[in-house]
């Protein structure tokens, strides 16, 4: 039985997705292993081009066309998102999941009021008396207010340029929250924000997510805003998951050497010098290694590293890595 | 990687033994895959070569090479196109085909000479002009500019081959009038917004001088955009080339031009209507070909990987 | 510590806004700043966008005009823009931006790239040219091969090391960081960080380093200047301003980051919860330009604008409230 437990909001299941180029296949998933329960909130956190955005695209559907998904399964509450006809993802994007992205101008259109979207996302979503003006309203009011918006009557005649980054972070968390929601995905919702405000948008986004009861998959590149927003960290290298543990958990140690060597390269407020660095770059897509991608770059690596793909060993309390030093417990 | 310490030691070595060169074999490769993945452009290349063909190689080729001066043979006049001529023969009984080849020849040098004059004047005025925008002298040029650019290309012509003796010489200098100005408004609007570039603030903070600024760092990143536009303009000089012999101002008879062949023709329609529609065709022929390439040309030198 | 290489005193940079409804009104984008750089060391300039802390970068490289102040380098004035300034000045003083893509040409490739200030200051190796160059790209560990490449062939940090080889090819004794890592993944940054660390030490450099990031300036830097609003709030010798910052704007910023683990939480004192955002550099506050976020904010703050006091040796701070 491939049927998942329907308790699991996402799960996905040895996930490969291509994409053609004119330089040949570019393998980025290379058999992605995630799932989150209903009502968690999980982090994905890697480093540029490790395949987090692809991964959470693959689950809404929205990859570009030049992609492929040879083998994989990806559930949505129990049902295989990727054998859904389209009326059903249509469904699953208006009620079911949604999206906040690095950039809001990219999801905000420049061109309507904040209002207009949001009524129209109302819209979409299908809930009981969601085309009418008034609940519509009522609605949006009050997801403005619930992220501390100032003024929301105002906000909703407002152009998105008129406000500011950090705002504009917020009307994205109130749109995709102002309808009961089972997953929420944010995309790096804090990179272009300065720390002060990324620490507003993160709190209230927290805030929001668990009053809504909703699960949250959070994509990061830093382990500092992983470990303030999330239960459990999945860590992500070169198109695998590579370590997953609940997150006091994975700071309090870390399995997979990739892990370890992140964990260095953050430069501490407490001081303490910069590390090294990784030596060497991620692996080139197109022809990776065969065995372990992190292999031709780890320290630990030995002879078996190269030709096998280790799965995920599980180390106890919830505390899984993908690696043959792991394998057996520890 | 490995010899870390020598190469710090005696760093030299690394000069002497492995140099890398600058693969141009490899460049052109790229090049041409960019430019092949556009279909039609390849279809505009293969038109463009195969006239190129007819016309340097008109003696050879054409079945009646001779016939492109005065030579007269009443005999096969006004032939309907048929086996010992393709495409029918004109009123004083010369190979149509035989003239078409070889006035691809001046429709040529027309678009070849204008396009070698106009671009670097055009494009050198746009640079200066757009790098130093809001100096007097860049007002001065970007006026005398509008002033060209309102007046369409063809009148300017017209009155510039009025004046002097309407030969191909002169009709091609008439042409370059009228078209210097496109390039100078297309390298103007990008060099003013090159001009803002941090790579060119870089190079000024480095100390670069101003020759360097426009030639080495601005220019090469207007190139693209130049050359795409020279290629569509290839075909637009062509066409106006001819119009200006179809009044005729152009290459004068016996010596043929497309344009007058047509305009020759057009007195014996619809009934001979070979005359006129075969030279017709080879210019509708020559624009289509430069205008396929462009878009490959664009996408060729658009920088993107 | 060495000789004061940099000296900067009341700089001051107002933009004017010449269209809409502001016309006539200023940007004031730096109001009034003072520091020093001294050999040999790191300055550490933090803020928040809108801070001014790149445009104080850009009046130090001479990219702009100052609007008043004065800036002497090694004894000599550079308060005027980069064009009026002397050719050994533009050789001794280099920046590195922050986004290495836009700052490189796409159309030319990194031979071009890297020979084009060792000609500009006459410092070609005529017997070996080439060799040159490689040197240059071998010291920020970049092979050989890529002599010929095109910028955009490179990965992120790739792209950032050649624009530090290139500062650096001009033997230059200050260089001008503004945010050289901020677009790169920690990995990569830690390798930048390490090579700018390797050579400040190699060849006693002195940097302008320009951030956001104070965990960074933490392990970096030997001075921290916080910026705010186009002023400096607070600026002490790195163990001082973390050990004991005393400027509430100071306190926000550093509770407000996101650590890996409990040292650093308790390295975090006089937690504060960061509110409000930054005000728009046209219309300033009156009084204390932080009083709309502060939460020690008192009535005087509201009427006074506050001036620098020194607190304890280096250590000077912004606030009406911040006592000796």
């Amino acid at each position: 039985m491939t049927l998942s437990d329907t308790n699991r909001a996402v799960d996905i299941r040895n996930l490969f997705v291509e994409y053609k180029t004119y330089a040949g296949m570019v393998k980025v998933l290379n058999g992605v292993n995630f799932n989150v329960d209903a009502g968690e909130k999980v982090a994905i956190v890697g480093e540029t081009g490790c395949g987090k955005t692809t991964t959470v695209k693959s689950i809404l559907r929205i990859l570009s066309s030049n992609s492929r998904i040879p083998k994989g399964e990806i559930f949505f509450r129990g049902k295989d998102v990727l054998k859904m006809k389209d009326g059903e993802v249509k469904q699953l994007r208006g009620a079911g999941l949604s999206m906040i992205f690095q950039d809001p101008t990219m999801s905000l259109n420049p061109v309507f009021t904040i209002g207009e979207q949001m009524f129209e996302a109302i819209r979409n979503s299908g809930q009981e008396g969601c085309t009418r003006k008034d609940v519509q309203q009522e609605l949006a009011v009050k997801a403005l207010k619930e992220t501390s918006m100032p003024d929301p009557e105002r906000i909703l005649l407002s152009y998105p340029f008129q406000l500011s980054g950090g705002m504009r972070q917020r009307v994205c968390i109130a749109m995709s929250l102002a309808t009961p929601r089972d997953v929420v995905i944010a995309d790096e919702p804090t990179t272009n924000l300065d720390v002060t405000i990324q620490d507003q948008v993160l709190k209230i986004l927290k805030d929001r997510v668990e009053s809504k009861n909703s699960s949250l998959i959070l994509i990061t590149h830093s382990l500092g805003v992983a470990r303030e927003t999330s239960d459990r960290i999945y860590v992500m290298y070169a198109g695998n998951m590579v370590e997953t543990a609940p997150t006091a958990e994975l700071f309090k140690r870390q399995l997979h050497p990739y892990t370890q060597a992140l964990m260095r390269c953050i430069p501490r407020l407490s001081g303490g010098g910069v590390a090294e660095g990784i030596p060497g770059r991620i692996p080139n897509y197109l022809d990776p290694p065969k065995g372990c991608r992190f292999a031709p770059r780890c320290p630990r690596a030995v002879k078996r590293c190269h030709e096998e793909k280790p799965e995920f060993y599980d180390a106890g309390s919830g505390h899984q890595a993908a690696c043959f030093h792991c394998e057996g417990g520890l | 990687m490995k010899n870390e310490k020598n190469t710090i030691k005696s760093p030299q070595s690394a000069a002497r033994t492995g140099a890398p060169k600058r693969d141009y074999w490899d460049e052109a490769k790229k090049l041409w895959y960019k430019f092949s993945l556009n279909r039609m452009s390849v279809v505009g290349l293969c038109i463009i070569i195969v006239i190129l063909i007819l016309a340097i190689f008109q003696p050879v080729i054409a079945p009646y090479p001779d016939h492109i001066g005065a030579v007269v043979d009443f005999e096969n006049a006004s032939k309907a196109p048929c086996a010992d001529y393709w495409m029918g023969t004109d009123t004083v009984g010369r190979d149509i085909m035989s003239r078409i080849f070889y006035a691809f020849r001046s429709a040529f040098t027309m678009g070849l000479g204008v396009l070698a004059a106009t671009v670097p004047i055009g494009s050198i005025l746009g640079l200066v002009a757009g790098y130093w925008r809001g100096k007097w002298f860049s007002t001065l040029i970007m006026r005398v500019t509008d002033v060209f650019l309102a007046l369409p290309p063809i009148i300017l012509a017209l009155c510039v081959c009025a004046v002097l003796r309407p030969t191909l010489l002169n009709s091609l200098l008439a042409m370059c009038f009228a078209w210097w100005p496109w390039y100078t408004r297309l390298t103007y609007s990008m060099a003013t917004s090159l001009r803002n570039e941090m790579y060119i603030k870089s190079a000024e903070l480095l100390g670069a001088s101003k020759a360097h600024i426009l030639f080495r760092e601005i220019l090469p990143n207007c190139t693209g955009s130049i050359l795409t536009k020279a290629t569509l303009d290839m075909g637009w000089v062509i066409l106006n080339g001819a119009t200006l012999s179809f009044v005729g101002l152009g290459e004068q008879p016996p010596a043929p031009a497309l344009g007058t062949m047509v305009s020759d023709g057009a007195k014996y329609l619809p009934t001979q209507w070979w005359i006129s529609i075969f030279p017709a065709l080879a210019i509708m022929l020559i624009v289509l070909g430069f205008n396929l390439m462009g878009d490959g040309v664009k996408d060729m030198l658009s920088g993107k990987e | 510590m060495g000789e004061v290489i940099l000296d900067v005193k009341g700089l001051k940079k107002y933009f004017p806004i010449a269209k809409g409804d502001k016309k006539g009104l200023f940007v004031k984008a730096i109001d009034g700043i003072d520091f020093d750089i001294r050999e040999g060391e790191t300055l550490g300039l933090v803020g928040e966008s809108g801070s001014g802390k790149s445009t104080t970068a850009y009046n130090v490289i001479g990219m702009y005009h100052a609007t008043a102040g004065q800036m002497t380098y090694k004894g000599h004035d550079i308060s005027m823009a980069s064009a009026k300034r002397e050719l050994w000045l533009k050789r001794d003083m280099q920046m590195v931006f922050q986004d290495p893509g836009t700052t490189l040409n796409p159309q030319r490739n990194i031979k071009q790239i890297l020979s084009l200030s060792l000609e500009i200051h006459n410092m070609v190796d005529k017997s070996d040219p080439t060799g040159q160059l490689l040197r240059l790209l071998d010291m920020v560990g970049l092979p050989a091969e890529y002599l010929y490449k095109y910028p955009m062939s490179l990965g992120g940090g790739e792209r950032q090391m050649l624009a530090i080889a290139r500062a650096l090819s001009t033997d230059p004794s200050m260089i001008v960081l503004d945010e050289p890592t901020s677009s790169l993944d920690v990995s990569v940054q830690a390798k930048i960080i390490n090579m700018l660390l390797k050579f400040q030490k190699e060849r006693n450099l002195s940097y302008l380093f320009i951030t956001h990031d104070l965990s960074l300036m933490r392990n970096l830097a030997t001075k921290v200047a916080i910026m705010y609003l186009g002023k400096i709030a607070e600026v002490a010798p790195v163990e001082a301003f973390f050990s004991r910052p005393r400027h509430p704007y100071t306190q926000m910023l550093l509770s407000a980051i996101p650590v890996v683990s409990e040292e650093e939480e308790a390295a975090k004192q006089n937690k504060v919860e960061s509110q409000g955002e930054i005000p728009s550099p046209v219309n300033v506050p009156k009084g204390c330009s932080f009083n709309t976020r502060c939460r020690y904010a008192a009535d005087r703050c509201f009427q006074d604008d506050p001036v620098m006091r020194e607190i304890e040796p280096g250590h000077c701070v912004r606030c009406h409230l911040a006592d000796g």
